[in-house]
């Protein structure tokens, strides 16, 4: 009881309700010969390995349907690998209880490719709700929704809702929500990609000044346009290994 | 924490889903009725009973053509029984008086009837310390000369008792009937309500929210849904209790019940919408827990 209980509070994330900082934030993640297959098909991810340092920048690539989602999924365990390791500043999340898998996901901000927001509900309902879940209320909460609205530049529309918004609307409510109790470390699945070029640039630009905070953050995309404009380190998904890719011979694999 | 969440979230959904949620309250309300009616029978048929237990009056039914010193002999015979508190010997008149006074309402129907119709009767009680032993006193004036009948609480009885053992089998039956299907209105209502708001389920999950926290919402959501299913049976059982006094009240032959019918103590009443809450919680409870497993991330 003693260690489940120990190991509850190693994860349980203190809203700070301010700026984020290097020593408080980053996270180190290190995956060890992880191999995911689903049901009856070949192994989407076959004994990848790879470390990730605290407050890195990857962009993860791929073609469609290589696995980059998957990796997502993985790391945020809303799917369990069938072998391997995935480590989370030395601690392996695989083996987390149900309590613990939920106190894990509170210290990731993510942004799903389809948003994952609900549609009937306001946008500040929608930033509101991790808030909510870590124990915000009152002042604090509408505080910190403030913050975040007028970071992604929606405070005048707070009151709207998602249903009616744009694609792009869309996409900075769901960082908003991602970045609401200052995460750790930040996911974003194909973030740009229904957006133009102008709210691309605007979420590319939240998502650098998130690392230039001491983020780790990691953004799986397969625009290499956005990659070169804000260049970091890529790993590629390909014959379902992961590699670290220079930008050249990214574009020389096609 | 989670009541924070949970209670505006819940009523949202109720508000949202609104004609669902009528007809889970208005299902329940007629089953819970059902139920209400059973007990609030039962309850009645105790209070009189318990009446009539602590009625210790005999009646000795005196045979016609009987003189005035016959009668007063009789009298005096019943008054020297060491366990007799008092006795009084009832003339048809006072009889037809007494009948009138406790049926109330409609004295023209008895002056109609006449003095003959009843017969002279001697009442007597038995002081209270001795109430157990009503038949064997009120027997030993059977078969006297000069005495009809003899008419006493626990023949009465006997036959209610009899009345008793049916409305508690088939009541059982019913309230447990009723009692499990109240489950599986408030746990399939449940269930309804998860397979809508999967969506947010998933995004509830997948933003950090303990299984405690996603159950909150579903759970105040089924205690409201059964709080206000009980509520409306109570008013239904309630309605319909004050219809039937009011109509008893006019038939001369049920007037006494008026007088006597009971309705559940106010406590009571609390008590069971409570458990109603309660068991529309557990219920939901069971159905989210159930659910979750299936399809939370």
């Amino acid at each position: 009881m003693r260690v489940e209980a120990d190991r509850l509070e190693r994860l349980r994330l203190q809203p700070s309700g301010g700026r984020v900082s290097r020593e408080n934030v980053a996270t180190k993640i290190a995956l060890e010969a992880l191999t995911k297959s689903y049901l009856g098909m070949l192994p989407v991810l076959d004994d990848v390995s790879c470390k990730i340092d605290e407050g890195e920048f990857y962009y993860l690539t791929g073609v469609s349907g290589a696995g980059k989602t998957t990796v997502f999924r993985l790391l945020m365990l809303i799917e369990r690998p069938n072998s391997g390791t995935i480590e989370f500043d030395g601690e392996d999340i695989t083996r987390l209880t149900v309590a613990e898998q939920a106190l894990h996901r509170r210290r990731i901000g993510m942004v799903f490719q389809d948003y994952r927001l609900l549609a009937s509900d306001s946008i500040e309902e929608n930033v509101a709700l991790p808030l909510r879940v870590a124990g915000y209320r009152g002042s604090r909460l509408r505080k910190k929704i403030e913050l975040q609205l007028e970071q992604v530049g929606l405070a005048h529309r707070r009151r709207d809702r998602v249903a009616g918004l744009s694609g792009g609307e869309k996409q900075l409510v769901s960082i908003a929500r991602a970045l609401a109790f200052d995460p750790k470390v930040f996911f974003a699945d194909e973030p740009t990609g229904n957006l133009d070029h102008t709210m691309a640039h605007r979420v590319m630009e939240l998502i650098r000044n998130l690392h230039r905070a001491g983020c780790t953050v990691i953004v799986a995309t397969h625009d290499l346009t956005l990659i070169r404009a804000f260049r970091a380190r890529t790993l590629l998904i390909k014959d379902r290994k992961l590699h670290e890719v220079r930008l050249a011979e990214q574009r020389a694999s096609g | 924490m989670y009541l924070r969440y949970g209670i505006p979230r819940a009523l949202r959904a109720l508000r949202t889903n609104w004609r669902a949620s009528v007809n889970n309250v208005l299902i329940l309300a007629s089953s819970l009725a059902v139920v209400g009616m059973i007990v609030l029978l039962y309850l009645n048929v105790v209070h009189f009973s318990e009446a009539w237990l602590s009625n210790t009056t005999v009646s000795l039914f005196l045979k016609p053509g009987l003189d005035d010193g016959q009668r007063e002999a009789l009298l005096e015979q019943v008054r020297q029984h060491p366990l007799v508190k008092a006795a009084r010997l009832v003339s048809p008149a006072d009889g037809l008086r007494d009948l009138a006074n406790r049926l109330g309402a409609d004295p023209a129907l008895l002056a109609a009837a006449g003095n003959e119709s009843l017969p002279y009767t001697i009442d007597f009680d038995l002081f209270v310390d001795y109430r157990d032993r009503v038949s064997t006193v009120a027997e030993k004036y059977r078969g006297l000369p000069g005495v009809a009948d003899v008419v006493y609480t626990e023949r009465l009885l006997e036959q209610v008792k009899l009345f008793f053992v049916m409305i508690k089998a088939i009541g059982g039956f019913f309230i447990g009937l009723i009692v499990f299907s109240f489950y599986l209105i408030v746990s399939h209502a449940t269930k309804l309500s998860l397979y809508a708001r999967r969506e947010e389920i998933e995004i509830l999950s997948l933003v950090g929210a303990t299984r405690h926290f996603i159950c909150s919402a579903f759970i105040v959501e089924g205690m409201l849904i059964a709080l206000a299913g009980s509520v409306l049976a109570a008013g239904i059982v309630w309605l319909c209790h004050q219809l039937l006094i009011t109509g008893l009240s006019w038939n001369a032959v049920t007037a006494g019940i008026k007088q006597e019918a009971v309705f559940f103590p106010l406590r009571s009443l609390g008590i069971a919408l409570g458990a109603a809450a309660l068991l529309g919680a557990t219920s939901s409870y069971q159905a989210v827990t159930r659910m979750l497993r299936e399809f939370q991330p």
